[in-house]
């Protein structure tokens, strides 16, 4: 079994597992999780990059909300369904880390 | 009288098409989504991205967590369909049978779910 090496990738497969057993999953494929992961990381990228450019072309160095929502739209994002969303789940929560012993 | 009514509905699609945001946002804190904010926080760095605002963290946490959990439904609609097949085709016991059944998400499920969102995939051919 490969090492993940980035602790923060590590957190996302984690994340990810989550949903997956929420969603009425009891396992899943090595292959599938790390698609998922990777999907995930480009998912989060590409809103912070769209979000940023959307809020230095309107000349603020803050971002607001809509920022983010044109960014959403730009990558053709649903955004009617999250409040549904928000509210029909209750979300796990991921348990708190562990220290690792050397 | 029916044009008053459709202005009036329409005025009203208007203000609610505006308002769920912010009222959306004032609940954020409130929910806490299974990707912890400092992950979330951290890859939206790598890209340039910092709120002030920690909800907008959490905004986003729920857009991408919504996004997987979108696929996982589709992926396992299309599991279950593939297992009835199966054991409707070459199976004689049902009743336990369906109700123990135990679901593992494999690629050929989530190759169909993902294509149904515009996103093909497809493995390497060095891939072992």
């Amino acid at each position: 079994m490969e090492q993940q090496t980035n602790p923060y990738r590590k957190m996302l497969s984690s994340a990810i597992s989550g949903v997956l057993l929420e969603a009425g999953f009891d396992s899943a494929d090595r292959d599938v999780l790390e698609s998922f992961t990777e999907m995930l990381q480009c998912f989060l990228c590409e809103i912070g990059s769209m979000s940023r450019n959307y809020c230095e072309l309107s000349g603020r160095c803050e971002p607001v909300i809509g920022d983010v929502i044109l960014g959403f739209v730009e990558m053709g994002v649903d955004f009617s369904g999250l409040q549904q969303y928000v509210k029909n789940g209750k979300f796990m929560s991921l348990p708190t880390l562990q220290q690792q012993q050397p | 009288m029916d044009n008053e009514n459709s202005n009036e509905e329409l005025d009203n699609q208007q203000t609610t098409l505006g308002q769920p945001l912010s009222d959306f946002l004032l609940q954020l804190e409130d929910y806490t989504p299974t990707i912890p904010d400092a992950v979330t926080a951290h890859f939206l760095q790598s890209s340039g991205f910092e709120p002030k605002d920690p909800r907008l963290l959490r905004l986003i946490s729920i857009a991408a967590q919504k996004f997987i959990s979108d696929i996982a439904n589709d992926a396992l609609q299309h599991c279950k369909m593939r297992s009835s097949n199966n054991t409707s085709s070459h199976s004689t016991s049902k009743g336990k049978g369906s109700k123990d059944r135990r679901y593992c998400l494999t690629m050929e499920d989530l190759t169909p779910a993902l294509a149904e969102f515009g996103i093909t995939i497809k493995k390497p051919q060095y891939y072992v």
